[in-house]
């Protein structure tokens, strides 16, 4: 069973704890493709989109590349050098745990609270540690060399609608081989989309979203969203195309969320968000139907389309 | 607006079809039907 959320997660903390409960297998994040031709620098950059349960955001993958040589190739400096690291890192981990506990008896409640907040993260980190300590010896699934050379590439910002087919043929493929069976893919952070030059947009969805009415923002905004649904389409297909370790679609077994945290941009209206859920026939979804939430607000009467773009005509409606 | 209609329903819904034996997430108030 695989579940793959892409949106923005409104939810994404309690997302993360509870998947945690039940997921063993690494996930996989893929983050924000225009940082994929910056320079790597010693601190990693960090994902605005998946946080533990605390608060602490966990690093992203960017570079295609990097998203393979994680689930396909064997750690850089090999299984040996790779155990030692996470065994140094689980030692330092200890030795910090016993010295926190030796402050706590000294602290006031408040920071008892801080502190409860920071063991969360420590043993967060720990269990990551053990599982990836696991995982090492996990034998590599063989991938064939269509596939490798179809995904084990980097490709410019530029070319947009290649790097997001290629992220979701890495996703598809780490579904396929059950390298991960949890994925998420933001197709830009909220203060760094990028443009699509290869359909004639030049700005980013976040200018485009603040159109204040402009007719050819708005046009060129429907475009982008039209461009951003035809690339989760194009997975969607991969899924239905591919079989997983059953010989069954992965469509079926999959269930993949698209979104975001906002309705209408220009205004941040984070109410009535427009969500698509595709997949997971095989657990038991029911397809092919659009559920509006709207009909079932106090005072609802309808909608009609103004000039900002759409609202709900209600006496109960919020702004 | 439905202040019911709370998209943690759904995230609910999706952690219960993959096996996750919980009846609440974040601020669900009931598991949305699909």
């Amino acid at each position: 069973m695989n579940y793959l959320s892409q949106s923005w997660l409104i939810d994404r903390r309690h997302a993360l704890r509870a998947l945690g409960t039940c997921i063993s297998l690494p996930a996989l994040e893929c983050m924000v493709p225009l940082r994929a031709a910056e320079e790597q620098t010693a601190t990693p950059k960090r994902s605005a989109f998946i946080y533990l349960a605390n608060g602490v955001p966990l690093p992203a993958l960017r570079r295609c590349s990097e998203i393979f040589a994680s689930m396909f190739e064997e750690p850089k400096g090999g299984k040996t050098a790779q155990r030692r690291a996470y065994r140094q890192e689980g030692s330092v981990l200890d030795s910090n745990l016993a010295e926190v506990r030796r402050l706590e008896k000294k602290m006031g409640l408040a920071d008892k609270g801080r502190l409860e907040q920071y063991l969360t993260s420590v043993r967060e980190t720990e269990i990551r540690t053990r599982r990836a300590d696991a995982w090492i010896d996990t034998p590599l699934p063989a991938v064939s060399d269509a596939d490798r050379n179809r995904t084990n590439r980097d490709i410019a910002t530029t070319k947009a609608g290649d790097y997001f087919r290629t992220v979701y043929d890495l996703m598809v493929l780490a579904f396929q081989t059950d390298v991960t069976r949890v994925a998420t893919f933001s197709l830009g952070g909220e203060g760094d989309a990028f443009a699509i030059p290869e359909i004639g947009i030049t700005e980013s969805r976040h200018q485009l979203s603040h159109h204040a009415g402009d007719p050819v923002y708005m046009e060129k905004l429907m475009m982008y969203d039209t461009f951003a649904i035809e690339q989760f389409s194009y997975f969607l297909t991969r899924l239905s195309e591919t079989k997983d370790l059953s010989g069954k679609p992965l469509l079926g077994s999959t269930m993949a969320l698209f979104g975001s945290g906002m309705s209408y941009g220009h205004s941040h209206g984070n109410a009535n968000l427009p969500l698509v859920l595709a997949g997971g026939s095989d657990l038991g979804l029911k397809h092919g139907s659009h559920l509006d939430f709207n009909k079932a607000a106090k005072g609802f009467e309808g909608y009609s389309l103004g000039a900002d773009g759409g609202r709900i005509t209600s006496s109960a409606a919020a702004p | 607006m439905n202040t019911d209609a709370h998209m943690s329903n759904l995230l609910l819904l999706m952690a219960q079809r993959m096996g996750v034996e919980t009846d609440k997430f974040g601020d669900s108030n009931k598991v949305i039907e699909v």
